[in-house]
């Protein structure tokens, strides 16, 4: 079951050769889409987490740094940063397709996470850094777990790395 | 030139038609197909069968505050499909869905219309943030579609839709609310020039 991350650095090609390597080992393609669960789990939008990406200092060193500072405070907690309260599956991957309407169970939504009904943040600098570092690092996991998959960006290489 | 289409609420005759173009195998096909006992499969609510529901049941379909349902009608004002948007106010998106029934306008942009109208709704009078759409790997022309409005590749996941028996692929294609803006203002400008 392999997983595979790449970085995203600008013009390294991984949006492009991700989607490759995922279908010639038929894996599946994880790219934003990761955004949404972290979001879900923030109580923030897909769009103020891209916003906050964007403006992510543009030295990598430093965001890899950062990252595996926020990695290793968690493991010294026991991994106990989840502050969201509910046990949490990513949703676009394990929750059961309705045959009949053929959409994701909003019910089941529902009862996998505590989100409020509106976002309490839109804007990128509103979400807390090691929050979202500890969002993502939760649904990458839960990936890493399953196994199977080509990740691109948000720091998956550290990320992965680091729970396999 | 893009044709002008306008969504408007769905009537009882718009729903008639719905299951009508459903009936076709083409248009089926290219979307859920068929159910175990051989009734097309649609998204929200079964066209065949909400006829039979009563008054509330109707209301509560077609006046659902998460699920906006419209008719899609052309300039001439002939009814050629439907959009849905499904909202998620917790992180201010929405999936869509769109159909094109009448198959003699495939290929001919009232699909790419529609969807601008369609994103227009969820990003100025919803004031959405997101939108974002499961793609079927055999709808090669749906995915060229949201492609060319700007859609991006966020995900592709294995087996998750299912039709006529078999599992297919899925392309989660999503479009951001300042991607949009920078978009439809290209688009459009082409389409008037």
């Amino acid at each position: 079951m392999a997983v595979i991350a790449l970085g995203s650095q600008t013009g390294g090609g991984a949006r492009l050769i991700g989607p490759m390597i995922a279908q010639k080992l038929g894996a599946d393609y994880v790219d934003r889409i990761v955004l949404q669960q972290a979001a879900r789990r923030l109580g923030t939008t897909v769009g103020a987490l891209h916003e906050k990406e964007e403006r992510r200092p543009l030295k990598v060193g430093r965001f890899s740094q950062f990252l595996q500072k926020v990695l290793e405070r968690s493991a010294t907690a026991g991994g106990g940063l989840d502050d969201f309260g509910s046990p949490f599956v990513p949703s676009f991957l394990t929750e059961e397709y309705d045959a009949a309407s053929r959409l994701w169970k909003r019910e089941m939504v529902d009862a996998t996470y505590a989100a409020p009904y509106r976002p309490t943040a839109t804007k990128g600098h509103e979400v807390n850094d090691e929050k979202y570092v500890e969002a993502l690092r939760i649904v990458m996991e839960d990936l890493v777990a399953r196994g199977n998959v080509v990740i691109v960006g948000r720091g998956g290489p550290i990320i992965c790395g680091a729970a396999l | 030139m893009f044709p002008e289409v306008t969504l408007t609420l769905p009537t009882t005759e718009d729903i008639r038609r719905m299951a009508g173009w459903l009936e076709d195998v083409d248009v089926n096909s290219s979307w859920y197909g068929l159910e175990e006992g051989g009734r097309p499969l649609h998204i929200g609510y079964s066209p065949h069968r909400i006829f039979q529901a009563s008054r509330e049941e109707w209301r509560r379909v077609f006046e659902e505050e998460d699920r906006k349902i419209f008719s899609v009608y052309t300039s001439e004002g002939e009814h050629i499909g439907e959009g849905q948007l499904v909202i998620e106010q917790a992180l201010l998106e929405a999936q869509l869905f769109l159909i094109i029934g009448r198959k003699d306008l495939w290929h001919h942009h009232y699909g790419t219309m529609a969807l601008v109208m369609l994103m227009d709704k969820a990003f100025e009078t919803y004031e959405l943030h997101r939108v974002w759409a499961d793609v079927p790997e055999y709808n090669e022309h749906a995915l060229q579609m949201f492609r060319h409005l700007g859609f991006v590749l966020e995900g592709h996941l294995r087996r998750t839709h299912r039709k006529d028996g078999q599992w297919y692929d899925s392309f989660a294609m999503g479009l951001l609310t300042e991607e949009y803006s920078r978009r439809r203002a290209r688009l459009m400008s082409g389409a008037t020039g």
